[in-house]
């Protein structure tokens, strides 16, 4: 058992506190903030303009928000990171690199918000030149799955009806389009109707009905032969996949869904989700798109399916790379303690390889743009905690290479970046220090999902008051960041610390405390 | 010389229709459902009533269940139940030992205080013990149709003991004495708590029956957060006791349950919560209740036939105790656990990683197959096979067609379009199974697949399992450890030794090979991670497929 016992020292040593986790004093209640100084005042915003690029997988993090919206505690696994920084856009430097992708390595050290800990990040960003307006793309053969349960009636199926019909317009008029159709079992409602047959189309899907179980195998299953069946030379085929619950009929392995749509996306039919209402099975739709080289979106109202649709189409069969490997190891003055924004990171404390599945185009170009159509889109990065050793001189943080597949040429690219800090590991300004500007959003993201992270376990695990101390110590530094740097995605954020604030104190209220027995019941 | 009169036999039974005996029977069952709590009456005079009644009620109770005919049989009754009050509240070892033998009831007594001042009631034995002897010597007299017949319980009681051991009692049917008698029983048995008289001061909080509890032994109120196992964990008792604090993931505990534990006192923690298998763990930690101090956080891990449940007191012993997991103060320092046999260091926060060559198969990985099963005989309307070794059949049945899903490895289905097939249940085994399996069969061919502790039966030969030599394990999604295992084919016709590892295959025979999808051990186990709905084996996870084509 020597290799475990190694293994769990390892892990230890990356459970000390850092950016993302910390020791808040107190075992419950409320705690004090501990303050690490300001994140503010450096530098100039980057340069908006170039469209950010997005990694398969969840691209909101709207269910977590919906718990809070109804006064609840979300559970620990609503949040994802993924999905959470998918709704910041950062603003890297111009892509100017002269490839179809530029990535960006940023690195930030300073004390973390919540506990004040040295938190030293490496931040990947990535961004193109290229425009979805001005950017060619092959003629598509999308086939959408839709449960069509007897829990879709009434408003959700009205409004994928209508969310369908409004996205008609904006596929090209050589795309096809296929419609399964599933409950107890799959059925191809239409296969391959061209979108110039438009009327024909808005007819055919506004005879969907609902009635029966939920089959997600059979549904997924069928779409994807449909759409292996027309994949041919010169185009490209797409699945959408829509459910508002959990499978209870046919194979209810949820690996399963994951290897299939894994199996395809190799075969180089991407897939996207869409979870409606409060029943379905999130990490099932998550995870299929995650493994489907494609988006998971989640509808907290039904009318928000025109947008999702019409999202998806815009920028998501916009693949600008397949198979994306970044690789990064650390130079010999750090060791790396976690790795946030991917659910595709391999590797330990001496370096590693996160393998994206696909990457398309982020909807949103500006980051000070105020949000008038929801914050999906975004973006989001890649953010790699650092632990810095100390009595290291070395200044060298480490080296970020990324490679990787054309989607239509097939061409294999890549970059490198060497990364390298001002100071010694450890030694940054007490004010910390920023090798861009945009990197201070990032670590502000990384610090509130972080918090928002930690204070779901804690609330979990039945120490509300715990969750609430981790929230309270973060509250009044980003409020001091946002009073410098003017940002409506984290002053978005902000809501929603006050309204897990407030969750938790109704929380705290409602939990149980068991006691011994009482000797003296009654007396 | 006449011989002596002998006195006459005492009837016990007469004595239950006596208006203080009930009396007292209805006001011990109206004290402790009614008043007690109620705020009617103040609380030091619920629990003396509680306990005057009952030493006034239970030893006719006795004396009537142990036939007591004669004068010393009564006072013997009478004795005995004093002293066994006197013992339950003098002796924290009778009390607990009185405990263990209830645990062999329907009734068993968990909430004992031991509390000398209940002894305070004894002298209601004097008065029940001359009224009720009175009355069973003189049996049933003509009261019944006399004034006294109108006397009310409460009449009783304010008139006097004196006055009603004067007076004959009056005549009861048989089946109300039977149903008193039963009524007192069950309510003395049941009546588990005994309290102190007049707000007495305590010397034990409540002890309970467990095989382990947790004391505060600090001087300040503790919160403390205890997790159990998740449901539908499975452990291998005996692999995990070598080094709980290594093999158990943190991800296998449920969300905790907080205990308010007031200094001295003690918590049944695993109350409602111990598991059904050999073995227990908890992930207890917590802090004061004032938020300043921390507890850290320990694993309580115990086989569970090395450490029977037993009687544990209320209150932390000064003393160490075998059965008590206790949180002491150094001196004002910081709060620690007292060392226990039975307490370990925690898992670590991260799951540490699998050595390499030593990854199991993720979860997308293995055999499945839709349920339920469509028994019987069908012919393949449509064979769909997808990249990731699911096959889609559309069976036609004598009266509809249902689409079927099966999981196996690439080129494990020698059926196709048009092929008429026989889908059945299999437990077969290689060596011993049960296992969960399916068998296809059609045109002299067949399909073996299975999960289990075993490999699918595939006719002569052995099957042994053995670590992949270097791999420690591997937690899988769920923090459920599992043992990369190779499997040796030996006794194979036509075969020499050969290992297979998950994911190879070997010909078994002329037309017959066997595909190991998934060896295991399974050191923890959650079927949520092992891609299937069915129970885990505690031990060993084995899929497999065997295929013969003729």
């Amino acid at each position: 058992m020597s290799r475990l016992c190694m293994a769990a020292a390892a892990a230890l040593l990356g459970a000390v506190a850092g950016c993302g986790e910390g020791s808040i004093p107190g075992a419950s209640g409320s705690a004090e903030a501990t303050s690490g100084g300001s994140v503010g005042g450096q530098g100039t915003a980057a340069a908006a303009g170039s469209h950010g690029v997005t990694q398969a997988g969840a691209q909101d993090f709207g269910l977590f928000r919906q718990v809070l919206d109804a006064g609840k505690v979300p559970a620990p696994n609503v949040l994802d990171d993924l999905g959470f920084f998918a709704e910041h856009k950062l603003d890297y430097p111009k892509a100017t690199c002269g490839q179809d992708l530029c990535m960006h390595g940023l690195v930030g050290s300073m004390g973390n918000m919540i506990t004040g800990a040295n938190c030293t990040i490496v931040q990947i960003g990535l961004n193109t030149p290229l425009d979805a307006a001005t950017l060619p793309r092959p003629p598509l053969d999308l086939v959408i799955a839709i449960d069509v349960s007897g829990s879709m009636q009434g408003e959700p199926i009205d409004f994928v009806r209508e969310g369908l019909k409004r996205m008609l317009d904006y596929l090209d008029k050589e795309d096809r389009l296929s419609l399964v159709v599933f409950s107890d079992s799959a059925d191809a409602l239409f296969q391959g109707v061209g979108i110039d047959q438009k009327t024909k189309l808005a007819g055919l899907i506004g005879q969907i009905q609902t009635s029966g179980q939920t089959n997600l195998y059979d549904g997924l299953f069928t779409a994807y032969q449909i759409a292996a069946k027309q994949q041919g030379k010169g185009r490209s085929a797409r699945v959408l996949f829509l459910s508002d619950g959990a499978a209870n009929v046919g194979l209810q392995v949820r690996a399963k869904l994951r290897a299939l749509a894994k199996a395809y996306a190799l075969q180089g039919i991407g897939l996207s989700t869409i979870g409606v209402g409060k029943e379905f099975d999130v990490e099932a739709m998550r995870d299929v798109a995650e493994a489907g080289a494609g988006n998971f979106y989640f509808l907290e109202q039904p009318k928000a399916a025109a947008e999702v649709f019409t999202d998806e189409v815009k920028t998501a069969f916009h693949a600008l790379a397949l198979d994306a490997k970044i690789t990064f190891r650390p130079a010999k003055g750090y060791a790396i303690r976690g790795v946030y924004g991917t659910h595709g990171w391999v590797g330990g404390p001496l370096g590693g390889v996160i393998s994206i599945p696909a990457l398309y185009l982020a909807k949103r170009t500006d980051a000070t743009a105020s949000i008038t159509e929801g914050r999906r889109g975004g973006g989001g990065a890649i953010l790699i905690e650092l632990i810095p050793l100390a009595g290291v001189p070395d200044k060298a943080i480490g080296q970020l290479e990324i490679q990787w597949r054309h989607p239509v040429t097939g061409k294999v690219d890549g970059q490198v970046a060497a990364l390298v800090a001002p100071h010694a590991p450890g030694q940054a300004p007490p004010e910390g220090w920023f090798s861009a500007p945009t990197v201070e959003k990032g670590f502000v993201m990384l610090n509130l999902f972080a918090a928002f992270q930690m204070a779901c376990a804690q609330a979990f695990d039945a120490d509300a008051g715990a969750a609430r101390g981790v929230l309270q110590a973060l509250k009044p530094q980003v409020t001091k960041w946002l009073k410098v740097r003017a940002d409506p995605d984290v002053a978005d954020d902000m809501k929603y610390v006050d309204k897990f604030l407030d969750a938790l104190v109704k929380l705290s209220a409602q939990t149980p405390i068991q006691v011994p027995a009482d000797p003296w019941p009654a007396d | 010389m006449a011989p002596a009169a002998r006195p006459p036999a005492l009837r016990p039974w007469s004595a239950l229709a006596h208006p203080l005996w009930l009396a007292s029977l209805a006001f011990m069952v109206a004290n402790d459902h009614v008043f007690k709590g109620s705020g009617l009456l103040p609380g030091w005079l619920t629990g003396k009533l509680s306990d005057v009644t009952g030493l006034l009620v239970a030893p006719l109770v006795l004396a009537v269940l142990l036939g007591v005919r004669s004068r010393r049989g009564w006072v013997a009754a009478n004795v005995a139940v004093g002293g066994f009050l006197a013992a339950v509240n003098l002796s924290a070892e009778a009390a607990h030992g009185w405990a263990w033998l209830t645990e062999f009831t329907p009734l068993p007594w968990r909430r004992m205080v031991v509390d000398a001042g209940d002894l305070a009631a004894l002298p209601a034995l004097l008065v029940g013990g001359w009224v009720f002897g009175r009355a069973m010597a003189t049996g049933p007299g003509a009261l019944a149709t006399g004034p006294g017949a109108q006397a009310n319980g409460a009449a009783v009681l304010a008139s006097g003991p004196a006055m009603l051991a004067a007076r004959p009692h009056p005549r009861l049917p048989n089946a109300l004495r039977w149903a008193a008698l039963a009524s007192a029983g069950v309510f003395l048995l049941g009546n588990e708590t005994s309290e102190p008289i007049g707000g007495g001061i305590p010397v034990s909080g409540v002890s309970f029956t467990a095989p382990f509890g947790i004391g505060n032994g600090t001087t300040r109120g503790l919160l403390l957060r205890v997790r159990p196992l998740r449901k539908g964990v499975a452990v291998d008792c005996a692999a995990v006791k070598a080094k709980p604090g290594l093999l158990l993931s943190r991800r296998l505990f449920a969300p905790a349950a907080v205990w308010g534990v007031d200094s001295t006192r003690t918590i049944d923690f695993s109350r409602d919560t111990l598991p059904a298998g050999d073995c227990a763990a908890y992930l207890i930690d917590g802090g004061t209740a004032d938020g300043l101090a921390k507890v850290p956080m320990t694993l309580a891990f115990w086989i569970k036939s090395e450490w029977p449940a037993r009687s544990i007191p209320g209150t932390v012993p000064s003393s160490g105790q075998t059965d008590l997991f206790a949180v002491a103060a150094d001196n004002a320092g910081p709060l620690a656990w007292r060392s226990h046999p039975a307490l370990f260091a925690p898992p670590p926060s991260l799951d540490p990683g699998p050595a390499p060559g030593c990854e199991l198969p993720g979860d997308a990985t293995g055999v499945a197959w839709q349920l339920p099963l469509p028994t019987g005989t069908h012919t393949i309307v449509e064979r769909q096979q997808a990249p990731d070794g699911c096959t889609a059949l559309d069976l036609a049945g004598k009266t509809n067609t249902q689409r079927w899903f099966v999981c196996l490895p690439p080129g494990a289905l020698p059926f196709d379009s048009g092929d008429t097939i026989t889908l059945a249940a299999t437990s077969k085994g290689q060596a011993f199974g049960p296992i969960d399996g399916v068998e296809i069969t059609g045109d002299g061919k067949l399909v073996r697949l299975g999960r289990g502790n075993d490999l699918v039966y595939f006719g002569k030969g052995k099957g042994k399992f053995a670590p992949k030599p270097g791999c420690d394990g591997h937690f899988d999604a769920c923090g459920a450890l599992g043992v990369a295992l190779g499997v040796e084919l030996t006794d194979v016709d036509g075969l020499a030794s050969k290992v297979l590892a998950p994911g190879q295959a070997a010909a078994v025979g002329k037309g017959r090979t066997l595909w190991v999808v998934r060896a295991q051990d399974q050191i923890t186990g959650d079927p949520k991670c092992l891609g299937t709905s069915a129970a885990v084996p505690a031990s060993r996870l084995i899929e497999s497929v065997y295929v013969e084509v003729p």
